[in-house]
């Protein structure tokens, strides 16, 4: 029952937030100067008048944020695009989202392997020469924006080799461009980088802290051999914690691979906000705003509910 | 204990003279045993001296302070910092996309580069019987005014009897082993610059491919033809003057770096430490004015953040109960929102400029502040070393001094530190959005993003300030790591 409870105040609380994030998008993207037409070139006061009937910006703000709020939470429908005509935002996220997903399932996915790989290791032998190379890169990958290794990495691993070392630019990485295993590599590992460093952190001092508890005393005085000790005793309540960041790191990896995108030319949301952002197209950037921060809501209530489920104790405190 | 060791032991005892009073019983002092002999050390005092001790943080530290003194004070010694070169939007194609370079001495020349003519002797007598090659000996030569890139004049002592003289040079970046060699062989070892069949022209002025970066030698060698067989017997080498070329500049160009040039002066070349960008503006005074805005963001922002959610904390901490939970739900919802894309959307709506920017970063950030504080002043409130320090009969202000505060303090440093880096990924983020500042204005971000454009061609012109950028990053996210050993008591001691 009380579980029950928690889970209800959870999703009444995303719903709102949800809207608070819907309501927010819409008043400011209506009170950006200017409006989206008339950047390239001027327009008759008809046609203007026309423009404005069509997209419904000739009625009073209020009834806008109506029609926009009924239309949004109704029908999932974000309206269309104010530059290219006829091309709505649904289209164009349910086109462009999937690539973004793959490369930030991807990165994440990466970044989990390596983040737990290398944090149990660095807490296995801690104060090693393993360590230490944990902890710069730890350090490395927190400090630094993924867009900064994506610029590196896209020069020093696809240009350089290729201008400088005489590799065929076909056989070799693509510096740009999207479609096959090869262009999932650069990129994945430049956004990969910060994942690594977040997992490997926290699983080290998980593991840590895990190391020092009865249980695993337990075991080792039964005789437990250090594979199963590690796997199954220590690693098993050390990822706990990790479960519950990963939904957020995958959103805001997603998020932060905005630029990441296009440096490696990849068309993914990224570029549509980048050229939503140059054109001004505000009802694209409010669409794919709204939508981003509702999967971002989704998977941090998703990931809360099941971390109740997976760990009694949150469950019961809560 | 059996007996010979018992009397071992007596016999060393002995020798080391021991008297009675030695032992007599210590009594235990009460007073004393509860005088506290330590220096009371005030908590940023104590902050400092385990500070001193973490290396990293200390050159972190002072890694911050040289970025930032050059960010004050570098215009005072680049003085290209402060004009139009550097940072309006003039397109300047005399300095498009330069390699970084030191400023160098540069000779003003006449507009009008022109080879002087070769000199002739007078009455000299062009019929002389030619010499043999046993008659044939060197000349003295020696460089005419100031070589440059312009041309290197050699003049020499013309002598009767001979055909011409043939000029040989050599260059290389440094050549003083090889001029024995050169003196005696001087056309296997250097290249022939010029031959001249005539023996009373005595200067001749060297004008082809003379990079100021290498020095040159020069020397000249007599010559006789014999007419019948075409054949050609060298005589022996002059000496060889070896010389350094100068770089030149013309009149009206060192007008502008230095408006009292005149010809045959020197002026001083620019410094390019980073080199130029595509519009020929200087990228370090760039990265200068970069550092201003970046590092005036870095501390403004947080500050900014801190106030905010000092005031939203405390109130939410205070009031506690209905007021507490609404504003602790309202930080939720925040937290969940994606802040990145809110922030593109706040800059596009109040256009670019320092002012919306600052607002831009600090719509999001103020939100860890608030809740940390709300945290910490529940726990402050209830706390046990606070009564236990009441009940020792502590004073008001020794309470809230010595015990509450500290304890904010460090928290408060630590989370302001921590989101310093924040501020200037954030910045950088929107500026490669094209958001952030407007073009005459340059942030690092700026500079990121226009050198980006260029990165495969001039790589130089994004490694250099990427790097500036990355060092301070992980300055900025080291210095965090030792003010939180440092200044947050709780997590002293910890790995």
């Amino acid at each position: 029952m009380l579980f029950l409870k928690y889970v209800f105040k959870r999703v009444l609380l995303a719903i709102i937030a949800v809207f608070v994030l819907a309501s927010l998008t819409f008043f400011l993207t209506r009170a950006a100067p200017g409006d989206p037409f008339t950047k390239t070139k001027e327009i008759p006061e008809a046609t203007m008048a026309n423009l404005k009937a069509m997209y419904g910006l000739d009625k009073p703000i209020y009834v806008q944020y109506a029609i926009q709020m009924q239309r949004i939470f109704l029908h999932g429908d974000f309206g269309t695009s104010f530059r290219t005509v006829g091309r709505d935002v649904n289209t164009i996220i349910k086109e462009q989202f999937p690539v973004s997903a793959k490369l930030g399932v991807f990165a994440v996915g990466l970044g989990t392997f390596f983040g737990l790989c290398l944090g149990v290791i660095a807490s296995l032998y801690r104060n090693s020469v393993i360590d230490r190379f944990a902890m710069l890169l730890c350090v490395l990958g927190l400090a630094l924006p993924g867009f900064l290794f994506s610029y590196l990495f896209q020069y020093f691993f696809a240009v350089l080799p290729v201008t400088h070392f005489g590799f065929s630019a076909e056989n070799w990485l693509p510096s740009v461009g999207w479609g096959s295993w090869k262009h999932f590599i650069l990129p994945g590992f430049a956004l990969s980088l910060g994942v690594t460093a977040t997992i490997t952190r926290m699983t080290r001092s998980q593991m840590v802290d895990v190391q020092f508890s009865d249980y695993v005393k337990t075991a080792k005085a039964k005789g437990v051999s250090t594979w199963r000790l590690v796997v199954v005793h220590e690693l098993r309540n050390a990822v706990l914690p990790i479960l519950t960041i990963l939904g957020p790191l995958l959103v805001g990896t997603m998020m932060g691979a905005l630029i990441t995108e296009n440096i490696f030319g990849i068309p993914g949301l990224g570029r549509v906000i980048l050229n939503s952002v140059v054109n001004s197209d505000y009802n694209v950037i409010m669409g794919v705003t709204i939508f981003e921060g509702s999967f971002l809501v989704l998977v941090i209530l998703v990931t809360d509910i099941l971390y109740g489920i997976i760990d009694p104790r949150i469950r019961v405190s809560s | 204990m059996p007996l010979d060791k018992k009397q071992k032991l007596d016999s060393s005892v002995l020798a080391l003279n021991l008297t009675e009073d030695l032992f007599a019983p210590r009594l235990a002092n009460a007073e004393e045993a509860e005088k506290i002999v330590r220096p009371n050390l005030t908590y940023f005092q104590d902050a400092y001296v385990r500070f001193k001790k973490n290396k990293v943080g200390v050159f972190c530290a002072c890694f911050l302070l040289f970025i930032t003194s050059v960010g004050v004070f570098g215009p005072l010694f680049f003085p290209s910092v402060g004009d139009e070169v550097s940072y309006e939007n003039s397109l300047n194609t005399d300095f498009q996309n330069q390699a970084p370079t030191l400023g160098k001495s540069l000779m003003v020349t006449d507009e009008s580069i022109s080879v002087p003519e070769p000199l002739f002797k007078d009455g000299f007598n062009l019929e002389a019987t030619l010499k043999t090659p046993e008659e044939l000996v060197a000349t003295s030569l020696k460089i005419q005014g100031n070589p440059t890139v312009d041309g290197v004049t050699l003049e020499w002592e013309p002598s009767e009897g001979v055909s011409g003289y043939e000029i040989f040079r050599i260059s290389g970046e440094s050549i003083s082993g090889d001029l024995e060699n050169f003196k005696v062989n001087p056309g296997e070892q250097g290249m022939s610059v010029t031959r001249i069949d005539s023996p009373n022209q005595y200067t001749y002025t060297d004008s082809l491919g003379l990079d100021p970066a290498l020095d040159f030698a020069f020397t000249v060698v007599p010559f006789v033809l014999n007419s019948e067989t075409n054949e050609v017997v060298y005589g022996p080498a002059s000496n060889v003057v070896s010389t350094e070329i100068t770089k030149t500049i013309g009149l009206s160009d060192a007008l502008q770096i230095d408006p009292k040039a005149e010809v045959g002066g020197m002026v001083q070349s620019r410094t390019f430490l980073f080199g130029t960008d595509n519009l020929g503006r200087d990228i370090f005074a760039r990265m200068i004015m970069g550092t201003r805005v970046n590092f005036s963001l870095a501390l403004i922002v947080p500050t900014i953040c801190l106030l905010l959610g000092l005031i939203y904390g405390a109130i939410s901490g205070l009031k506690g109960g209905r007021v507490d939970m609404v504003m602790m739900r309202i930080i939720e919802i925040l937290d969940t929102l994606p802040y990145l894309l809110l922030m593109i959307i706040l800059q596009l709506v109040m256009g670019k400029g320092m002012f919306s920017l600052i607002v831009a970063l600090c719509a999001f950030g103020w939100t860890s502040f608030a809740r940390v504080i709300r945290g910490e002043v529940l726990r402050l409130r209830e706390i046990e070393f606070v009564h236990g320090s009441r009940l020792l009969g502590a004073s008001m202000p020794r309470l809230i001094f010595k015990q509450i505060a500290p304890n904010l303090i460090g928290l408060i440093l630590v989370v302001w530190s921590s989101q310093l880096p924040g501020v200037i990924v954030s910045e950088a983020f929107l500026s490669l959005l094209g958001l952030g500042l407007e073009a005459p204005q340059a942030s690092w971000g700026m500079v990121l993003n226009e050198s980006a454009q260029q990165f495969q061609t001039h790589p130089m012109q994004f490694l250099l300030p990427a790097s500036v950028m990355a060092s301070s990053l992980l300055a900025f996210f080291l210095l965090g790591d030792a003010l939180t050993d440092t200044l947050d008591p709780k997590l002293r001691g910890r790995g």
